[in-house]
């Protein structure tokens, strides 16, 4: 009778389970589908096409520059990443393992402008960045939003680990702090680094409203923008052209994250941060 | 040693203070200067105009229908989200195969960018020809307006941001379910309890922890609703679905009135802020996290 | 330490570096960049020209740029006014939101230029020049093309339900309602329509009130805009009935309430929309066997008998205050603007440049000849009206937008109360 039961709880959650696989995935599935079917089967329930036509993805690269708007996200996600990765790393260190005066204060205070929120920012960045004369340039995307402090919290948390013997071995031979820091620690904490570079890339690469604000020029466009703009104007929009902008999106992260997918969850259980 | 670590110190934390202070505490007391002005950005003149911005803002409906239609989604969303995402952890903590695939597909929409899901789920919840309510309709039940009616704007959208972040919270319940101590079950067994009882006795307590976490988080989250509407709804429809990041949006870009886009800007974090500040306080009243 | 903190100014550097360069030297040569609108005709429009200008002017050069998508061209146009990154030239300006424009300080005054007004009058009739001069005395905007609004209707379908395909009766509210019950059809009886009547959009956005609300209360009122003397005029028997017309196509079924992404109409899903000539030439693309017919705009029972007026949907040049170079720029926009230009543009874009006797011109008979549905449109063009001069236009019809949407698509308001609300809320905006 247990045995039975205990065999009926298995189903029941294997059952929970799969429903939320297909929940989760099919729509990716539907969303890849009708970027290659053709216009008169977009609507059609089929789960596979009768046939597989590029048409969609032919409009859309005719209409939007997709390749350019790529190279821009890259380097929007990229440079974002870049610059936190190094002066964060820098802060981190000095946080976790050099004394100095007010340490702890400012520390705090970091973590407390974690709290602020991108809204009360937003006004203010964009007028900076029109007068700085930035519009449109990667300068005006990038600078801006460099300023991560879950970066800091990570590598201060790390760092905090490394065997002192190691940074006062490096000493002696008279190593600078940069020099520690670059040669001895972040080898050390390839994992810090791979969780800040995930979670850093993620933002810039996925965000719509920032890019809105300061870059108006297709030319300049990360892709999140361009799809975006894409899609919603009135005339000659298609759904399966829609659906093959979005797939051409949501393939890189997804790469990533189905190659770094470890690092993906176990930062998120052990920090509980928001990326 | 000491004296050399010092310098260093501030040498190394310099760079990213002076990103903090030209791009983070500079904007915020730039944003509290712009509340008291009136600017469309390009003008050389700008007035001061006292509280002028905050006592429109106190007169606006349409503030207050933005704020309004964002708790709203806040409401929807939140038990959505952690009732499915209890579900699917309390499963996933079982003795079962493949864990890491179903966690694995949990995830990927939360990694996915917004923009993505918000035209996937826009076409799949569009009335006429949506799959949704393709397959609503061979069971009889009639198009339902997803997006396009006051009714279901909103709750729609929450649950389309429920489906983007569930992942995020299931992985955030399953490491508080791993951390109850097992003892508790076979104690309670002892006693001849039943796993209902279990569940209501003894894992959701022990969640509380995670649960106030995942409130938190999806509040803040909430306040900060912008791509979904802004691509599936355009706020509509009659504004039932304008979020206040999108009417501060409006406002700087549709009437270039920076001022008082700033003031929403303003009281928005300090809801946000608020919301924040009670979570830190129960969240250090439990030491479990 | 000196290398990684070089590393880090060198990357700074190189971000500061890309910011700066994007104003290159040019070495003696003027560069204009030109914005035309994005859609597709257009911008073929645009290709050749500047490609046939930059061959006869190399110390001229022109870049074309179609306008940065997005929801509204206005937008895209008002914050590059804010962010100083303006072009020199423009052909998309929409008059209505113009005023908003000067008020940030963005236009430059044509009528400044010298011998601009000349040219200017003597392609364009002088009282359609006139209705576009601002406020101040001065003209922002070289008047450029028009798109009258009426009504296409899909004539196979309008001979399939039992009405006249080519003299239909569609000219007053109930007659125009009675076709439209005829026109909505259940082919595959699951109780819900599959051919729709008319597809008015039913998106909140402000102008897409110039396809349904603004050209009906136009010919409503005989051309009457909706200000008078700053103040709200269209609380009357006018605006209500417009609501009260969209009302009962939207509550009778007659008309989706949803959106779409593709051309219902070339697909043969709704049998009559409301547009400009500027859909034509997309119609013939995804649709070219399809006959189309042209209706003017219905006017309420009893005031039938005369053309009605319309929402003339007019796009202006505009040269930006930000340009170094007002007198090339100026050149450009006379090149835009010449005889062959105008019937370039009515060929490529079926669109109406506001020239005087372009219909009659033998040139551009032949073509006219070809498109029989543009003829009607051409008639229709001296009947039409802009919108009210005044730099909160975009507010005001987001305003008029919200409550005719609560009443006519949703069905929730009483047309007499939307209206009566709409006119109190757009008196506090312009009381702002």
């Amino acid at each position: 009778m247990d045995r039975i039961s205990r065999g009926l709880k298995r189903m029941t959650m294997y059952l929970i389970l799969i429903a939320g696989a297909v929940l989760f995935i099919f729509p990716f599935y539907w969303m890849v589908l009708a970027s290659i079917k053709t216009p008169e089967e977009v609507f059609d329930l089929s789960l596979i096409p009768s046939k597989v036509t590029w048409d969609s993805y032919v409009y859309m690269f005719d209409r939007i520059p997709v390749w350019g708007s790529l190279l821009n996200s890259f380097i929007f996600a990229g440079g974002v990443t870049l610059i936190t990765l190094i002066f964060t790393s820098m802060a981190g260190y000095a946080l976790a393992r050099l004394e100095f005066r007010g340490r702890d204060v400012l520390f705090s205070v970091i973590l407390l402008t974690m709290m602020i929120p991108f809204q009360l920012l937003m006004i203010p960045l964009y007028i900076i960045v029109v007068k700085l004369g930035w519009m449109n340039t990667y300068a005006g995307l990038v600078l801006p939003v460099s300023v991560n402090a879950l970066g800091i919290f990570i590598f201060r948390q790390f760092f905090r680990t490394v065997p002192q013997e190691l940074i006062d071995a490096a000493r002696i031979d008279g190593a600078g702090e940069l020099k520690i820091l670059f040669r001895i620690m972040l080898p050390l904490s390839k994992p810090a680094c791979v969780t800040v570079a995930i979670f850093t890339f993620m933002g810039p690469w996925n965000d719509l409203l920032w890019p809105l604000l300061v870059t108006r020029d297709q030319e300049m466009m990360p892709l999140a923008q361009a799809a975006t703009l894409f899609g919603l104007e009135g005339q000659g929009g298609q759904w399966g052209s829609i659906m093959a902008v979005t797939t051409i999106l949501a393939v890189p992260v997804v790469v990533l994250y189905l190659f770094f997918q470890r690092y993906f969850i176990e930062s998120v259980s052990s920090t509980g941060m928001k990326g | 040693m000491v004296k050399r670590n010092h310098r260093s110190a501030y040498l190394l934390i310099l760079p990213y203070l002076l990103f903090l202070g030209v791009f983070l505490i500079y904007p915020i007391l730039f944003s509290v200067w712009l509340t008291f002005h009136d600017w469309n950005i390009v003008s050389t003149d700008i007035p001061f105009v006292g509280l002028e911005n905050y006592k429109r803002l106190m007169e606006d409906e349409l503030f207050f229908t933005s704020l309004w239609n964002t708790v709203r989604f806040i409401l929807i969303n939140i038990p959505l989200q952690i009732v499915l995402a209890l579900l699917l952890a309390v499963a996933l903590n079982q003795p079962i195969k493949g864990r890491g695939f179903f966690r694995g597909a949990y995830f990927l929409p939360v990694v996915t960018s917004g923009v993505v899901i918000s035209f996937l789920w826009a076409w799949m919840l569009s009335t006429d020809g949506g799959i949704i309510n393709e397959v609503l309709g061979r069971i009889g039940i009639p198009p339902v307006p997803w997006l396009t009616s006051e009714t279901w704007a909103i709750p729609s959208l929450a649950w389309v941001a429920a489906w983007k972040n569930l992942g995020y919270y299931v992985v955030i319940f399953l490491a508080g379910l791993q951390g109850i101590p097992k003892n508790l079950y076979e104690a309670a067994r002892m006693d001849g309890a039943s796993p209902v009882q279990n569940f209501f006795r003894i894992t959701l307590p022990m969640l509380n922890p995670a649960m106030l976490l995942v409130v938190i988080l999806s509040t803040i989250n909430g306040f900060q609703l912008f791509t979904e509407p802004f691509i599936m709804t355009g706020g509509g429809p009659a504004n039932s679905s304008l979020s206040v990041v999108m009417y501060i949006y409006k406002n700087a870009f549709q009437s270039l009135d920076m001022g008082y886009a700033a003031t929403i800007g303003l009281v928005l974090a300090l809801i946000i802020l608020t919301v924040s500040l009670l979570q830190k306080r129960f969240l250090e009243r439990d030491t479990y996290y | 330490m000196k290398k990684a903190m070089f590393l880090c100014m060198s990357l700074l550097l190189i971000l500061v570096q890309t910011a700066c360069s994007s104003s290159g030297d040019s070495g003696g040569k003027v560069e204009l960049t030109y914005w035309p609108a994005a859609n597709p005709a257009e911008v073929e429009f645009a290709k050749e020209v500047v490609k046939e200008w930059n061959k006869k002017h190399p110390n001229i050069q022109v870049k074309m740029e179609p306008l940065p998508a997005s929801r509204s061209s206005e937008e895209v146009i008002l914050t590059s006014i804010a962010g100083g990154t303006t072009p020199d030239i423009t052909s998309n300006i929409n008059p209505g939101a113009l005023g908003q424009f000067i008020e940030a300080g963005g236009m430059l005054p044509i009528d400044e230029i010298d011998g601009a007004m000349e040219t200017i009058t003597k392609r364009t009739p002088k009282e359609t020049v006139e209705a576009f001069r601002s406020k101040d005395g001065h003209l922002y905007q070289i008047p450029w093309k028009g798109n009258p609004v009426m009504v296409l209707y899909n004539k196979e379908h309008f001979k399939e339900a039992g009405l006249d395909p080519e003299k239909p009766d569609i000219s007053t509210y109930s007659k125009f309602l009675n076709a439209a019950k005829k026109l909505k059809r259940d082919k595959n009886g699951d109780g819900k329509p599959d051919v729709w009547a008319i597809n008015p959009n039913v998106e909140q956005t402000w102008w897409q009130r110039f396809f349904d609300f603004y050209p009906w209360y136009l010919a409503a009122t005989d051309g009457h805009t909706l200000l008078k003397n700053n103040k709200a005029a269209f609380n009357n028997k006018a605006g209500v009935e417009t609501v009260k017309f969209f009302r009962s196509l939207f509550q009778e079924g007659m008309a989706p309430k949803s959106t779409f992404k593709e051309n219902l109409f070339a697909k043969g899903k709704v049998s009559m929309t409301i547009t400009g000539p500027f859909a034509l030439a997309d119609l013939k693309k995804q649709n070219p066997d399809m006959k189309i017919g042209v209706a003017p705009i219905p006017v309420p029972d009893g005031q039938e008998g005369k053309r009605s007026i319309t929402y003339g949907d007019p796009k202006n040049i505009g040269i930006f205050k930000s340009t170094e170079h007002p007198e090339e720029a100026w050149e450009f926009a006379k090149f835009l603007i010449s005889k062959e230009n105008d019937r370039k543009f009515l060929e490529i874009t079926q669109q109406i440049p506001f020239r005087k006797g372009i219909d009659k011109d033998p040139a551009t008979k032949e073509f006219f000849k070809k498109n029989p549905a543009l003829v009607e449109f051409a008639e229709q063009a001296p009947y039409t009206r802009a919108t009210d001069d005044s730099d909160k236009l975009t507010d005001l019809f987001e305003a008029l937008s919200l409550e005719y949407q609560q009443s006519a698509i949703m069905g929730k308001k009483d047309p007499r109360q939307a209206v009566s609300e709409a006119e109190k809320k757009v008196n506090e905006i312009l009381a702002r």
